[in-house]
């Protein structure tokens, strides 16, 4: 249980998807105008995330990564005696791109108000670097599918409170008097570089947890 | 490498069968005539239909059978297509545009103190009330302009004032909430007249905060009392009942009265050091106050009507007397054009 925990303070503050790996930086700067609209991309984004992680943990685990069975290095899901790892960037993007499409299909179906407010920025993370690179960092650090889900889940609130934090600041911003030269989006950036500095105060501290967290179970504390 | 292509094929079919199968079986039926109503809406989203956007709407005029002329942002047309289009006779609503109820420039009402922070209208009213002397008036920092999703309203950065042009604005009242002091309203497009100042204030107080401020002097309101009621000191036009009567205009002592909305508010000339005022007979010639001598010489040409007496044999006695006071206007206009002396009608400074 304390894994989960030390996995979303990771995910949302030390190692945040944004601020700390620069992933998804594009919607980052592109819908962060105003924070109505930002919150309808937060939203988006931890929806995919958190499925499309899902997705790939299980495409990662079932079809891609071989076993070794009696010293043959196998895929038992697909029977094949080959290694599929190197196909893992390809066919996560094709996951997460069926995906999107599918998850329209069916919150059309299943829930109006939530389609609709979803909108547009349901199909415009199809090709989101964030969820691609969670579903990368699932693979590399050797997620179980549930941590994976969590993962994802986890990196979609991080994203969501860069982007609420930095849109409800750019609104401040446009009503007040940077110098000329700094106006728009400049002036954005810096404020982006500086939220990044800010995020980097937390550096450490899922480690420090892990260890409190170990301590514990040891009888330490 | 095969391997590769077989994989990627095979999870390429079976994600798109998938995807394929959900769109056959859980696609959800919509009224197609919403959608095509939607595409003849504007798209602007503005909410002035009292709807929360257009896709709302279109579907309220299909399943509910609402008036398409409630959309402030279509013509007549495009209402008149939508109509026809679902089977309905088209009502139009009467165009709306927005009103700011003040003409109190910086100049009219000037600042009383240096407001530093956030450039806007809502954050500036909680630092001791804004700066503008008027308690009343336009704050001028834009909170309107920006709520405006047509660009309709212009703010003047230097005068400090908000004017709305009413070709762009379509009615549709977004700003009325944004403007802290309550002061834009919707006003028939067709009315002619209307009273920019917001200010209850009396008479002596008025006079001290705007150079344009209503001072409840009653005379439109006596003038036109059907539709000019008097609110606390503050003359208001009841704009069911708009004037027509473009004399009320010349009945203010302040000229706070406009004929039209805010594209044709004119503010006041900017005085500066060294200017120099013009005079009644400039304004006859139409030159500049420093206009040289020759340049009024042609003026003058240009101006003054030369008589034939073809002419005047066509005239009636009315007209000969108008023509007469006319040719003599001018000529005397002439006069005081060239005796004029520049450096006694210098504005001082402070002015």
């Amino acid at each position: 249980m304390e894994n989960y925990f030390v996995l979303l303070i990771g995910a949302v503050l030390v190692n945040n998807f944004v601020l700390a790996k620069f992933l998804g930086v594009c919607p980052f700067l592109g819908v962060s105008k105003n924070v109505k609209t930002a919150m309808g991309m937060s939203g988006a984004v931890i929806f995919v995330m958190t499925i499309g992680s899902a997705l790939a943990a299980v495409i990662h685990h079932y079809v891609l990564l071989p076993k070794e069975i009696g010293g043959v290095v196998v895929n038992p899901h697909v029977w094949v005696a080959i290694d599929l790892t190197y196909l893992r960037t390809i066919s996560f993007i094709l996951v997460i791109a069926s995906n999107v499409q599918l998850l329209e299909v069916v919150l059309q179906r299943l829930s109006q108000p939530l389609y609709q407010g979803l909108g547009i920025f349901l199909p415009l993370i199809t090709t989101n670097c964030a969820v691609l690179g969670a579903a990368v960092i699932n693979a590399q650090k050797e997620h179980s599918i549930i941590e994976s889900t969590w993962y994802g889940f986890a990196s979609g609130l991080g994203f969501a409170l860069a982007l609420i934090l930095f849109s409800s600041l750019r609104e401040r911003l446009d009503i007040g008097h940077p110098p000329k030269s700094f106006q728009g989006v400049p002036i954005a950036l810096i404020t982006a570089g500086i939220a990044a500095m800010i995020f980097m105060g937390f550096s450490g501290l899922d480690i420090g947890l892990k260890t409190f967290f170990n301590h514990i179970k040891q009888g330490l504390l | 490498m095969i391997e590769a292509v077989l994989f990627m094929a095979s999870t390429g079919m079976i994600l798109s069968t998938v995807i394929a199968l959900a769109n056959r079986f859980l696609a959800v039926e919509t009224d197609p005539r919403i959608e095509a109503v939607e595409e003849m809406l504007p798209g602007a989203n503005c909410g002035g239909c009292g709807y929360s956007g257009c896709p709302a709407f279109a579907k309220a005029i299909i399943e509910e059978s609402v008036e398409p002329g409630l959309c402030p942002v279509s013509s007549g047309d495009e209402a008149q297509r939508i109509a026809s289009y679902t089977g309905m006779e088209p009502v139009f609503s009467e165009p709306y545009v927005a009103l700011v109820k003040c003409c109190g420039d910086n100049t009219r009402s000037p600042e009383r103190a240096l407001y530093n922070g956030v450039n806007d209208c809502n954050a500036a009213i909680n630092v001791a009330g804004a700066t503008k002397s008027c308690q009343h008036g336009c704050l001028g920092l834009g909170s309107c302009s920006r709520a405006c999703p047509f660009n309709a309203i212009e703010i003047d950065e230097e005068l400090r004032i908000a004017i709305v042009h009413p070709n762009l604005c379509v009615g549709c009242g977004k700003c009325i909430e944004s403007c802290p002091r309550d002061m834009i309203t919707m006003v028939p497009k067709s009315a002619p007249i209307h009273i920019l100042c917001n200010s209850p204030e009396k008479a002596p107080i008025q006079r001290k905060l705007c150079t344009r401020g209503c001072i409840g002097c009653q005379r439109c309101a006596r003038q036109a009392p059907e539709s000019i009621k008097m609110v606390n000191f503050l003359a208001t036009i009841d704009y069911d009942n708009p004037p027509h009567d473009l004399s009320l205009v010349d009945t203010c002592p302040v000229d706070r009265i406009h004929t039209s909305l805010g594209i044709d508010y004119i503010p006041a000339p900017k005085k500066k050091k060294g200017a120099i005022k013009s005079l009644e007979c400039h304004k006859v010639l139409g030159v500049a106050p420093q206009a040289s001598e020759a340049e009024i010489n042609k003026a003058f040409a240009d101006k003054i009507v030369h008589y034939d007496i073809s002419l005047i044999i066509k005239m009636d006695e009315e007209e000969q007397k108008q023509a007469i006071m006319e040719s003599e206007k001018i000529s005397q206009a002439y006069k005081d054009c060239l005796a004029f002396d520049p450096s006694a009608h210098t504005v001082k400074e402070g002015q």
